[in-house]
């Protein structure tokens, strides 16, 4: 019985999050439309989808996004810029496709450049790694060998 | 130089045997010839394994010259043709024809004859000899030789064999003759001259007195009669010569003449001690199936029967014969001091007790009695002796543990304390403990066996795996395994040669003796240390002649020396060091070998390299494990470290397209 209850407790506390999930949702999008913040969303949404999934401290990866993103996405930006009042005309303007492909294209490459430079890292690094590896066992045999000590390479790892 | 197995000795005397045989005086003996100066008037006397020659006798007569005696010209080692080998003493030949003939009789000889040709020659030889410090202890029927009728008699050879171990038991003084033949000792010269009087006798009446009697009955009419009376009690004897059998026939050696009053008959006449005759009971006492009326024949009864003569000792029989029946309560009070006498308390431990009891108990009753020990009998300084005769019966007859309890317990101490001012009290007790502290080494060069080699400096060594070699010195002992090495295996020191050389060397080697010795009694070897300890004995062997190499040996002890090779860590070491052994082993040269092994400075030298790299390995292993446990934190870090660059491209990538903005 006191399983039944508190597993009907979970899924009712499971519901009420959902729920409150959705109507914060609901209350950032029409901030969003409010303040004309709709085209930044889509100029910025891998960026955005990397903040929400990113869990490593500090968001390193978002951060790259971020840079790349702002760096692919100048223009419209710019525009918005020297506009000087942040009206909804102009906040729409930045929905060009040419320039959220831009944005989403530099934010792809910073992507690939952070994934490319960390396989390659690894990749030294083993590659390192091994080397020394063999070159301490070829040594522990070595001595193993020349010392007559059996009973030390039977406990190498 | 010729060799013993090319039947020469000392390389100078070629034995001759297919000559007429020589007149050895009972032993086995054949010409000789000097090969220096081709004389041929020399025999080889042989002396048997297990009897050794008188050393001490040898090597005092060297280069001396007696008048109207044998003596030893040198001693060695020699090979007959039909394989007999051993310890030959090289003497003259006898000129002319033993006194006695095979059956011991002759033509009885005139008074004049016996005192001329026979007392006053002999004497004069014996107090010579007596001045040397050596005593003759071979004067018998067959020893004794006159070349022609008239002529003065020559005393034989007595040098190849232990002091009066061929004596017939007449001949010797009873005390002398109830003594195991090697253990009667050297003795003195009274005993000599005992001797000459029993052949005095056997020659005036032509035939040797008691000679049909058992030995252990004419002991015990000697003693219950006195020898003169047993000898020649019914004897019709000229005055002058009965005399001087009565004298030279005394019980006790201090009675008897000294030979140089022999050299002068009439002196020796004149000579009369008055001595007492034993006090005899009026009753007899039954013990041993014979009835004794006398101390000393009691004595000697109880030592013939030891258990009935405990039996008897410890009851009130003995007690009240000695009291009443011999009148002697002083004796019966000695006699019952000794039976309650506690014992040294290793004859405790090993139940020889009563035998230590039985033997005190005989000293008591009869002062001039030898040292008796569980039916055993002998002289202090026939221990020797009856050591080298004892191996071979230790199977029959229990000889050596005999011996053995008799060194380990205190009996020759008592014994000599029992005789009082009669034997060298201070020196029994220093050869008893010197015997004892060879006794109780430990291990193979310790023992039995390393109490007879050290008493008996020319006893050959009795190892099996000398093969039928002699070996009697030192430096004869490596051709003599190197002969048989091959039949012999790889093991080529045992307990026997062990102890021999021990005894030869003053105990330098005991020490890897005890490795051997130790090796052997576990069944396990370490690495190379039984080879490396039979290695170093064989090598110090060696060294005398470094010159002469010794393959069969070498190839014999190379498997297990090369074990010994495991001892150092180093491969390569072990690679070159092996070379060189097998490379001396080749040559068979043992020194070589053993330097090949024995190296403390490369043995250290290996020890601090192997903990070097233990030392090397254990960083290496630390290594290997970090490798293992870091590998996910390394893989982080690379992504970090790409995410950091990424992010610095992207800020150089950012301020460019603004500027280029900016400025175009």
């Amino acid at each position: 019985m006191a399983i039944r209850q508190s597993a009907a407790g979970g899924a009712r506390r499971g519901g009420l999050i959902a729920m409150l999930q959705a109507v914060a949702a609901f209350v950032l999008l029409g901030a969003l439309i409010f303040v004309g913040a709709l085209p930044l969303l889509c100029l910025f949404l891998p960026a955005i989808l990397a903040l929400a999934v990113e869990r490593e401290p500090g968001r390193p990866m978002t951060r790259t996004l971020l840079l790349f993103g702002t760096a692919g996405a100048w223009d419209p930006l710019s525009v918005v810029w020297q506009a000087g009042s942040p009206r909804g005309v102009e906040w729409m303007a930045m929905l060009d496709a040419r320039a959220v492909v831009w944005a989403w294209l530099a934010q792809a490459a910073g992507w690939l450049l952070a994934e490319g430079i960390g396989l390659g890292l690894v990749l030294l690094a083993d590659r390192e790694t091994a080397r020394i590896e063999a070159a301490s066992r070829a040594e522990i045999a070595a001595l193993t060998a020349e010392w007559n000590l059996g009973e030390v390479a039977d406990r190498l790892p | 130089m010729a060799s013993p197995e090319d039947g020469f000795v000392n390389g100078v005397y070629e034995l001759l045997p297919g000559e007429p045989p020589a007149c050895g005086g009972g032993q086995i003996s054949c010409a000789v010839r000097d090969h220096r100066n081709g004389h041929r008037e020399l025999i080889g006397v042989l002396a048997a394994r297990d009897a050794p020659v008188r050393s001490v006798a040898l090597g005092t007569l060297s280069g001396q010259a007696i008048e109207n005696m044998i003596l030893p010209i040198a001693h060695g080692v020699g090979r007959l043709p039909d394989g007999r080998s051993g310890m030959f003493v090289i003497q003259p030949r006898a000129v002319g024809q033993p006194v006695l003939d095979a059956a011991g009789r002759t033509e009885p000889w005139g008074e004049r004859a016996l005192i001329e040709h026979l007392i006053r020659p002999a004497a004069l030889a014996l107090d010579r000899l007596s001045h040397l410090g050596v005593t003759h202890r071979a004067i018998r029927g067959n020893n004794v030789f006159r070349p022609r009728a008239g002529s003065r008699i020559t005393l034989g050879g007595a040098w190849a064999g232990p002091p009066g171990a061929l004596q017939p038991s007449v001949f010797e003084p009873p005390y002398s003759a109830m003594c195991h033949p090697s253990g009667r000792g050297e003795g003195g010269s009274a005993d000599d001259v005992y001797a000459l009087g029993v052949l005095m006798l056997a020659l005036a009446i032509g035939a040797v007195p008691l000679a049909d009697l058992p030995p252990d009955e004419a002991i015990h009419r000697k003693l219950e009669r006195g020898s003169y009376a047993a000898l020649a009690g019914a004897l019709r004897l000229p005055t002058s010569i009965a005399d001087l059998a009565r004298g030279m026939l005394a019980e006790d050696p201090d009675h008897r003449p000294p030979p140089v009053l022999l050299a002068d008959p009439l002196a020796a006449r004149s000579r009369r001690v008055a001595a007492r005759p034993p006090p005899r009971a009026h009753t007899g006492l039954d013990i041993g199936g014979h009835t004794v009326w006398d101390a000393r024949s009691l004595a000697y009864a109880a030592f013939r029967a030891p258990e009935e003569g405990m039996r008897l000792l410890r009851g009130p029989d003995i007690d009240m014969w000695l009291r009443r029946a011999l009148g002697d309560p002083l004796l019966a009070a000695r006699v019952d001091d000794a039976v309650r006498s506690a014992g040294s308390s290793h004859q405790a431990e090993n139940g020889t007790a009563d035998a230590g009891r039985l033997m005190h108990c005989i000293a008591a009753l009869d002062p001039l009695a030898p040292c008796c020990w569980q039916g055993v009998a002998l002289f202090p300084d026939g221990l020797g002796a009856m050591c080298a005769a004892a191996d071979p019966q230790a199977g029959r007859s229990g000889l050596r543990e005999k011996l053995t309890q008799l060194v380990q317990g205190d009996g020759l101490a008592v014994w000599a304390a029992a005789k009082g001012s009669r034997v060298d009290n201070a020196l029994i007790h220093l050869d008893w403990r010197q015997s004892r502290v060879l006794l109780n080494i430990p291990g193979w060069a310790g023992g039995f066996p390393r109490l007879r080699y050290a008493q008996n400096p020319l006893l050959a060594c009795q190892s099996a795996l000398v093969g039928a070699g002699c070996v009697v010195r030192l430096h004869e002992l490596l051709p003599a395994l190197d002969a048989n090495a091959q039949a012999a295996g790889a093991r080529l020191v045992d307990a026997e040669i062990a102890a021999f050389i021990s005894a030869r060397m003053k105990g330098r080697l005991d020490a890897e003796f005890a490795v051997l010795a130790e090796e052997e009694a576990h069944e396990v070897d370490p690495p190379g240390v039984r080879g490396l300890a039979q290695l170093r004995v064989l090598a110090r062997l060696a060294q005398s002649d470094p010159a002469l190499h010794w393959s069969n040996i070498a190839r014999a002890a190379l498997p297990q020396a090369e074990a010994a090779v495991a001892r150092w860590h180093a491969g390569s070491e072990r690679a070159q060091r092996l070379e060189r052994l097998r490379h001396a082993a080749q040559e068979g040269n043992l020194l070589a070998m053993l330097a090949a092994l024995d190296d403390p400075a490369s043995l250290h030298e290996d020890a601090s390299g192997v903990d070097a790299a233990k030392g090397r390995i254990a960083l290496l292993e630390t290594t290997l494990s970090r490798i293992g446990s870091h590998r996910a934190m390394r893989r982080a870090a690379g992504r970090q470290t790409a995410q950091e660059i990424a992010a610095a491209c992207g800020t150089i990538l950012l301020v460019g397209v603004a500027v280029a903005r900016t400025m175009f």
